[in-house]
This record gives structure tokens, sequence and C-alpha cells, in this order.
């Protein structure tokens, strides 16, 4: 299994994105399904930068490893309580100006992975984020 | 992500952008975008071939723009997605909210 463990700032994104990106090419996914748990992942970490820590600092640790067929990302932050596996989806049939944006990285989460999973536990937030070989439409 | 000014094409202003529009590049995009407005330009052309990957930043970003630009009668108009740009554009339901063409050609076309 490998881990990276960084402060949930923006200037670390890319670095955290790139140890996911490497490590699921290294599973043996294609270009394109790597594409998709990079966005997945990029989604998750944007919102804890955002919100997890709204007064003080904290970190996030990525976890990646293949079981069977998939390729599993643990993101643990010991930040506010937040289950983005029940947060509401934007209505993706609203106009231009009505649309709600912010709920669009976490409709990209669910459409990316075949399985999401939140459990709060020992004051963190763990988030299993599991991919197939291929995108489920 | 790299964004180059590529010139006049008929009314329009094309502008490429290479690479990997995210949470940390997308506002660059924005302030390219800005620049051009500030200029006066009204009709854009984002030439999207050379993009890699885009989050709902990146779409938030393109938005932003769009937005800015039809309150003052002007015009984004994206063109050269390829597959996996394309899927997001798709996903997000903004391929059927901003113009999306096949090439900078068939979008002066309809333009």
């Amino acid at each position: 299994m490998a881990k990276i463990g960084l402060p949930a700032e923006m200037e670390n994104l890319e670095e955290l994105l790139d140890f996911v990106d490497k490590e699921a090419h290294k599973a043996g996914f294609s270009a394109r399904r790597v594409s998709e748990v990079r966005l997945a992942a990029e989604e998750v970490l944007v919102n804890i930068f955002c919100y997890a820590y709204p007064e003080t600092d904290g970190d996030v640790s990525i976890s990646c490893f293949v079981k069977e067929d998939f390729f599993v990302l643990e993101i643990l932050d010991s930040g506010t309580p937040f289950n983005i596996v029940s947060a509401p989806c934007p209505d993706a049939s609203s106009c231009l100006s009505e649309r709600y944006v912010g709920g669009l990285g976490i409709h990209f989460v669910k459409e990316m992975t075949t399985e999401a999973r939140y459990v709060r536990e020992n004051g963190q937030n763990r988030l299993t984020l599991v991919f197939g070989k291929c995108r489920q439409k | 992500m790299k964004i180059q000014h590529m010139g006049q094409k008929k009314n329009h202003i094309v502008i490429t952008v290479e690479g990997r529009m995210d949470a940390v590049s997308a506002p660059e995009f924005e302030q390219f975008l800005n620049g051009l407005i500030d200029e006066g330009v009204l009709k854009v052309i984002v030439d999207f071939e050379g993009l890699d990957y885009i989050s709902s930043a990146g779409l938030r970003s393109v938005l932003i723009t769009a937005k800015k630009m039809q309150s003052k009668s002007g015009e984004i108009l994206i063109v050269s997605l390829h597959d996996t740009v394309k899927e997001i554009f798709e996903i997000s339901g903004f391929s059927t909210i901003i113009p999306i063409h096949a090439s900078v050609a068939t979008a002066l076309e309809t333009a």
C-alpha cells in the first residue's frame, strides 16, 4: 500500500494528484480511467482544502491499494465532519444562471467511482473511493 | 496549463488552452479572459484541443467568463474537445448550455 500525507493546502494539490495518477497507472488502468480517478480525487481534496479546517491548519492523507480488479483510494482528514457520499448533487437540467456549480464536484465523485463509502471514526473523516477498470455509466 | 492568443478569425479572438485546467490553474484562465474583456474583446473562441483534463473548478471558470461575456452581449464558443474532456462537459450538463463545436472552422460557420 502506498501512502502520502501533506498539509491540506491548495499548494499541495498537484503533488497529491500526481501521486494518485502514478499509483492508478501502476495498477494498470488506462490513461482515460487514470484521468477519471484524478478528477474524483481532485474534487474530494479541494473540498477538504476549502471546508475541513476553517480555523486551523490540518493534514490530509491518501492511501492507495489494489484489491482484486479494483483500485482503492482512502482519503483521511481530521477536520469538520462531512459526508460527501450523502451530499446533494446539483440539478443538471437547471439553466446557466441558476446552476449550482458548487455541487458539481460531488456529482463527479459519484459518477467516476464504482463505489464510495464514508465513515467518521476516531475524530477523522475516512472516505473510501473504489474504482473499477472502466467507468459504469 | 498553457494559454496562447492565436489572433483574430473573422469577429472572434481565438485562444488555445493546453494541459490541465484544475483548481490550481483555472484562475489563470479566468485572468486571461478577464484581460481580453478589459481590452474590449467580446467574442472569443476557446480551442481546447490540447486540453487533457478539466475539473469542476475549470468548468466554474469557463462558466463565470461565459456569463461575463454574455452580460456584455458577447459570447464564448468552445471547440475541439477530446473524449475525456467531452465526457466531463456532458456529465456536468454544460454541453447543453454553452455552445460546443467540433472545430474553429465549424464554430465560425455558425457564428
